[in-house]
């Protein structure tokens, strides 16, 4: 069966996910282009674009509480010591 | 207080801790240890490339640890049954590391080769860290003993256990815990009255196998971090102290050594080959 993209207000109540509204967006970007023209030249090539993003805003209202921040630490733990590997050596200890 | 301290030293307490489980588990372990200074270099100090057994250059009291009262000390989740006993070893990633008076990894006092001159890794017992500045304080394999050092955290691989090893001189046993529950004892020979095995907070550095298992050393000999007060060249090493076997069992129990501690070769065995013990293991000579 070919699976289909639901649209967003079945897909939020088909797995019950939090339904994310946006409430303002605003957005501006400012691109800036040099000229490419030293690419056959003998010298590194300097940086060809600019992009400069002015303003970004997005506001969710999600219709379910946030998910509670995990208690830290959250770095795992290393990993057990393997058992020791013998080398098979003269020792030369205070025996 | 964004700097966070643990202290692993404890771990080695096993047994303490099972003889007095009031003791604060983070406590600190040991009065001994010295921490390497960040002087400069003097005209004719020579830097130990290796875990050869020289002096470092200079040494002073350790300063005082701060020992947390709770396990949320650690940077790590560790599950609640990994706790008791808890130690860190800190393996040599890098060909060499290089050892600090400080957290700050200001200034290299000397290094430590890797793989060690005996062709295995280097590991490190870890005591402390600065997860700020990323270093671990660790008890070092070189003299004087109980040396400490700070080392780059990026330098080593980290890894968990939570074995310990205790040797008592006065009744000639060695025991081994895990989790701080004794599972293992026997009996032991030590160093002799004119080369006494010198107590002290050490660990597992190495493990070696003799190429003949009829030798003085038994079929496995772990070499340790600490060494001998009394020799400073024994057949051609260092005077490192091990945990080996031997080829005179009727003198176990007895002070007949010269600093190491033997075991019969069939305790030796069970070390290596039943429970396996890692490298980095505490050992506490008392």
């Amino acid at each position: 069966m070919k699976w289909k993209l639901p649209m967003a207000a079945e897909r939020s109540r088909a797995t019950k996910l939090p339904r994310l509204i946006p409430v303002a967006v605003a957005a501006a970007v400012t691109l800036t282009f040099t000229s490419a023209s030293n690419v056959l030249a003998d010298e590194p090539i300097a940086p060809t674009t600019t992009v400069t993003v002015t303003s970004s805003a997005w506001s969710f209202a999600p219709n379910g509480p946030l998910p509670k921040r995990p208690d830290t630490p959250t770095e795992v733990a290393p990993e057990e010591s393997p058992p020791a590997t013998p080398i098979t050596s003269t020792p030369k200890l205070a025996g | 207080m964004n700097r966070r301290h643990f202290l692993f030293g404890a771990s080695a307490l096993g047994l303490t801790a099972c003889a007095k489980p009031e003791r604060n588990l983070y406590s600190k372990p040991a009065e001994s240890q010295t921490l390497l200074q960040p002087e400069p270099r003097r005209p004719g100090t020579t830097m130990p490339s290796s875990n050869s057994g020289s002096a470092p250059t200079t040494a002073a009291p350790a300063t005082a640890a701060v020992a947390p009262t709770a396990t949320d000390g650690l940077p790590f989740y560790v599950p609640e049954k990994d706790l008791p006993g808890l130690s860190f070893v800190a393996t040599a990633a890098v060909p060499a590391i290089s050892v600090y008076s400080t957290d700050q990894l200001t200034e290299p006092t000397f290094e430590f080769t890797n793989p060690n001159t005996s062709g295995g890794p280097l590991v490190f017992l870890v005591e402390d860290l600065n997860d700020d500045t990323q270093a671990y304080k660790v008890l070092l394999p070189t003299r004087p003993n109980g040396s400490v050092g700070w080392i780059n955290s990026s330098q080593v691989h980290l890894t968990r256990h939570n074995y310990a090893i205790k040797v008592r001189l006065d009744d000639f046993s060695l025991s081994v815990t895990d989790r701080e529950e004794m599972i293992f004892e026997t009996a032991v020979g030590v160093g002799r009255a004119d080369a006494p095995t010198p107590p002290g907070r050490y660990y597992t550095a190495e493990l070696l196998r003799p190429p003949s298992s009829g030798t003085a050393y038994g079929p496995y000999a772990y070499g340790l971090s600490g060494y001998s007060d009394t020799f400073t060249n024994f057949l051609g090493g260092p005077g490192q102290l091990g945990i080996h076997g031997t080829n005179n069992p009727w003198k176990l129990g007895t002070n007949a050594s010269a600093g190491c501690v033997r075991l019969h070769n069939d305790d030796i065995t069970h070390l290596v080959e039943t429970l396996q013990l890692p490298l980095g293991v505490p050992v506490d000579i008392v």
